[in-house]
């Protein structure tokens, strides 16, 4: 049976709930003697953490000093540039380099000015993803998410903390079309060891940058980063089945939603819903996004004629057909317009 | 010298589809002269690219002043005669692989590169495929552990490439003097620059049918540093590049870790024990940027293009091109102590 943990925290409580969410889950043994751990907190925007849009960088500090005394290890805080802000930038004002500076083996990464190279992953829309090259040599991630509602998928937390390792910040917004299958996609590759939610002040409303903060003084840690997200959303009056990329990530097996084992703070004394989105918005994103698919798929299309032009002003068709089987060349066609090489 | 004036020596196919337009594209170079035996082959191939002056024989071309650097793509019986040529007049050559067809020819070679201060560069444009480049900063960087095994392997068209007639294989095969020749001394190339010096060598052979030289190859190597080695090569008629992709892959195991690099490129396959990835995805495909992985060949010519860059530059600031005549000859030393030990039945010591 999947456990998460769900404890109480409060301002000056934050190390001692820490401690307590990551020992109701037995959350030592995924860190335990790993040499290049990385720790993925949500920093879209440069927005403090009282605002309810990012990690608290204390609830990170308190999870380095946990990590420190149980592995003699090299500490990366990631984050990549989003749409509109500089990592850089978003680290030094949020205080996440003032931590790095009291740590000797803590560093702040900029994701996107690492050394990239092209994975495949055959994924369910990605065909291929740009990874940073640290990301392929650590051997633990923990993903330490916000609780915030979201306008267009109603909850965000810990499997959507993994979108922000995707390093085309452009086309970031062009994905949205695909969402389940991209965080499922992603979450097939960066699964977190261990997953914590950040619900000492969350966000309500129009999530997750222009929402209103909450104060919920919660955190949630689990190994499942699926139950977790479960665990969340019910906590803000959610239910998970009508998070569409919650029930992908479940039917495609990242995690579970489903049999949970809630230790810690019981979850029937939960706050009173979150503000939540009018129908009409839900309406209209919906719309958008699926604009946004068939945006995608003709551009698809105009990457199989530019394709034809290059393989046929290069190889030729006569040398084509010796080197490529039909079958091939049929679904290198319709992977250029179905699926996604980021 | 704002640009290095170039000229072409073989017409055939390497030089045809890969060094004459990656010289015409390439800004530092001007391509100014082609030489081929085969009168009807050099004015086919000169109206093509459109360079007028011609020449029949090397040696009008190594002599007529029009040339800074030529670059040697003939069959490999003339390589080190022609190398030698035209180092002895100072002009800077880029030779295809392999150096010489035996030992003797190509140290006459390297000494020759010695006395004179011309820029050397031997054709191993594996080595700038970008993923063999990440392979081998991912064994340097210790990212699979300690390299244990090494094992090179090629499936490839070579005398059956597109174009020759039935009734011609053999004396194509002959032409390119067996398939270890032919493809080895790639691998070779690559286990000395991925893993160091060989130590000894030994092989068996299969013959190309109808002709007296060997269609399949296997060697087994011993290095300097104990990692082992297996070069395994053949020539058949299997043109669909996805359908053999994983028979032609540099493997390498190490204590922590291990990758196959495709030979062609674009991609390798990563595994780590310490990766977190690989823990959960098992091995991952890794294609390094600015490569189109779905483009046949794309990879490869562009490794071309890199090689004789890299040749180029090396003439304009006088240093050392990456690949040498000594790299030529260890290469070549590896091949030819494989022949000796399959007619010998014993290991033969390289150093």
């Amino acid at each position: 049976m999947t456990t998460v943990s769900v404890v109480s925290v409060e301002d000056d409580t934050i190390e001692e709930a820490l401690n307590r969410a990551i020992d109701l889950i037995e959350g030592d043994q995924a860190i335990r003697d790993k040499k290049m751990i990385a720790v993925k907190p949500n920093l879209c925007r440069p927005k403090s953490s009282s605002s309810g849009t990012t990690t608290d960088p204390r609830i990170v500090e308190a999870l380095v000093r946990r990590v420190n005394s149980l592995a003699d290890c090299q500490i990366n805080i990631v984050e990549t540039n989003n749409a509109q802000t500089n990592a850089d930038e978003t680290f030094r004002r949020l205080g996440y380099q003032d931590l790095c500076r009291r740590y000797n083996n803590v560093r702040c990464v900029n994701l996107s000015k690492d050394r990239r190279v092209q994975v495949h992953l055959d994924g369910d829309i990605f065909r291929s993803i740009l990874v940073p090259e640290s990301m392929i040599f650590c051997d633990c991630l923990i993903s330490v998410a916000k609780l915030k509602t979201h306008v267009d998928y109603r909850y965000t937390g810990v499997l959507k903390n993994q979108y922000g390792f995707l390093l085309s910040r452009a086309r970031r917004v062009r994905y949205h079309g695909f969402m389940s299958k991209a965080i499922a996609d992603l979450n097939r590759f960066y699964r977190p060891d261990l997953s914590i939610v950040d619900g000492l002040v969350g966000m309500e409303g129009f999530g997750p940058v222009d929402g209103a903060p909450r104060r919920v003084g919660r955190l949630i840690a689990s190994m499942d980063p699926v139950a977790a997200d479960a665990v969340g959303a019910q906590l803000i009056g959610i239910q998970p089945s009508s998070v569409e990329y919650l029930r992908y990530a479940e039917k495609k097996g990242i995690g579970t939603t489903r049999g949970l084992r809630v230790v810690g703070c019981d979850l029937a004394n939960r706050l009173p819903s979150f503000a939540s989105i009018p129908s009409r918005y839900l309406w209209l994103s919906s719309i958008a996004l699926t604009l946004g698919r068939y945006s995608t798929y003709l551009n698809g299309l105009a990457e199989v004629v530019r394709l034809a032009r290059s393989v046929l002003s290069t190889v030729g068709f006569p040398e084509l057909q010796r080197r490529m089987s039909y079958i091939a060349l049929s679904r290198l066609v319709f992977e250029t317009i179905f699926k996604i090489d980021e | 010298m704002a640009s290095v004036r170039v000229g072409v020596i073989g017409c055939g196919w390497i030089g045809q589809n890969t060094h004459i337009p990656a010289f015409l594209e390439n800004s530092k170079s001007k391509l100014v002269a082609l030489c081929d035996t085969d009168e009807v082959l050099l004015g086919r191939v000169g109206d093509k690219y459109g360079i007028q002056n011609r020449f029949c024989g090397y040696m009008e071309l190594l002599e007529s002043g029009l040339v800074d650097a030529v670059s040697i793509c003939t069959p490999t019986a003339a390589h080190s005669e022609i190398a030698l040529a035209a180092t002895k007049v100072g002009i800077h050559v880029l030779c295809e692989k392999p150096l010489a067809s035996d030992l003797h020819e190509a140290q006459l070679v390297v000494s020759a590169v010695r006395s004179k201060k011309i820029c050397f560069m031997v054709g191993f444009n594996y080595r700038f495929l970008p993923n063999h480049i990440k392979a081998r900063d991912l064994i340097r960087s210790g990212k699979i552990g300690q390299p244990v095994l090494i094992r090179g392997q090629i499936v490839a068209a070579g005398p059956y490439r597109s174009g020759i007639k039935e009734k011609d294989l053999v004396r194509e095969a002959e032409k390119r003097r067996g398939c270890l020749f032919d493809l080895g001394a790639h691998i070779a190339d690559l286990f000395a620059w991925m893993i160091g010096n060989p130590r000894d060598v030994y092989a068996a052979f299969g013959e190309f049918a109808g002709s007296h030289v060997d269609g399949t190859a296997t060697v087994l190597v011993r290095f300097n540093s104990n990692v082992l080695g297996n070069i395994v090569v053949t020539w058949q008629d299997m043109p669909d590049l996805e359908a053999v992709s994983d028979a032609r892959v540099i493997e390498v195991i190490g204590t922590k870790g291990k990758i196959d690099s495709q030979i062609f490129g674009p991609s390798l396959y990563y595994y780590s024990v310490d990766s977190v990835t690989s823990k959960i995805r098992g091995r991952i495909r890794i294609t390094p940027p600015g490569i189109d992985a779905r483009l046949p060949d794309d990879a490869l010519k562009k490794s071309y293009r890199e090689e004789i860059d890299c040749f180029l530059d090396a003439i304009l600031n006088r240093s050392d091109p990456p690949v040498t005549a000594d790299d030529g000859i260890r290469a070549l030393r590896l091949v030819v102590g494989a022949y000796e030990s399959a007619k010998l039945g014993r290991p033969v010591p390289l150093e």
